[in-house]
């Protein structure tokens, strides 16, 4: 399979609108999407075509058919879905069309409806790491003693759960700035915090396993 | 408050009027409110999904199919009795509410 490529370049749920737009440009050179995904992304070299790209967000479907024919039946080809309810959707590319004919979500209550649903998540999350986080230091306190082992490993953990929490809870705040109009501010960059998170977490685990 | 009262978003609003006589498919809604709109109005798919998911749980709409043994397949929206009330109310409140505007433009002050 000498013209498929694969790229594992992987977005945070409130980078939807920068997938969309880097699917766009590969597809202008290129490169076509066989199968979107979380961690990996499957494409395959056209230079016959060029597509725009829309990602929808709805975990919870009803009806497969009836959400695939409202698509299909405006021009949206349907192309995969991700396990966690990303829907990608593209059509043909036609020049002079009009930015309204190619977004899926054409006022801003269904808009907000949309990342509402992705937003609640969100927020669970970030308190969830944020109890996680207490927890750990509530432990620490408890326990704490200089010469015990497992201080640096609750150290670590509460440290990687603070920031995954912190970083969700920026991504949060920012959409707020960005649907009030204002300018975006800095959220940590997702791709180097959630590997780095995820790292310290398995890495205190083994050490707590192996200690 | 009652949510019964709650304004209808445009795209809310189009839809149902678009059912008003006859039902009609996902993509016949979509092309007839930019053609009553003037092209002011455009509902995406997304939008169009939404809306009519939220609707038929309001029972406002409902899913039905054409007698039409040539369109059998495809699906189409029918206006609910309590869909037409809601429409037909929200139609009262914009009236309403135009009347009371050129009212108080009238009077000048």
């Amino acid at each position: 399979m000498k013209d498929t490529i694969t790229s594992h370049k992987f977005y945070a749920v409130w980078e939807y609108k920068r997938e969309e737009n880097d699917l766009n440009e590969a597809s202008k050179n290129g490169l076509q999407l066989v199968k979107g995904g979380c961690f990996h992304s499957v494409f395959r070299k056209d230079n016959s075509i060029r597509y725009i790209y829309q990602l929808d967000y709805c975990p919870k479907i009803s009806d497969k058919s009836r959400y695939i024919e409202c698509f299909q039946d405006a021009g949206w080809e349907y192309v995969n879905s991700t396990f966690n309810g990303w829907h990608y959707f593209r059509r043909p590319y036609v020049q002079g069309l009009s930015e309204e004919d190619t977004k899926i979500y054409t006022d801003l209550d269904s808009l907000y409806a949309m990342e509402n649903r992705w937003c609640r998540l969100l927020r669970f999350l970030s308190i969830f790491a944020l109890l996680m986080a207490l927890i750990n230091i509530g432990m620490l306190l408890c326990r704490f003693d200089a010469t015990n082992k497992h201080t640096l490993i609750y150290v670590l953990e509460t440290a990687a759960m603070f920031i995954f929490s912190a970083t969700s809870f920026m991504a949060l705040q920012n959409i707020n700035r960005m649907r009030r109009g204002e300018k975006a501010g800095f959220v940590p960059p997702f791709q180097i915090v959630y590997p780095l998170v995820l790292f310290l977490v398995i890495f205190c685990m083994i050490l707590i396993f192996f200690i | 408050m009652s949510r019964k009262n709650e304004p209808l978003t445009e795209s809310y609003f189009y839809i149902l009027l678009c059912l008003y006589h006859t039902p009609m498919h996902g993509y016949g809604i979509m092309q007839k409110t930019a053609e009553l709109s003037q092209g002011n109005v455009k509902i995406g798919s997304g939008t169009m999904y939404g809306a009519t998911e939220n609707m038929m749980k309001k029972g406002w709409i409902r899913e039905t199919f054409s007698d039409n043994p040539e369109d059998k397949r495809k699906r189409l929206y029918e206006l609910t009795d309590s869909g037409r009330d809601i429409l037909e109310q929200e139609i009262r409140r914009l009236k309403h509410l135009v009347e009371i505007s050129e009212k108080v433009i009238k009077e000048g002050n």
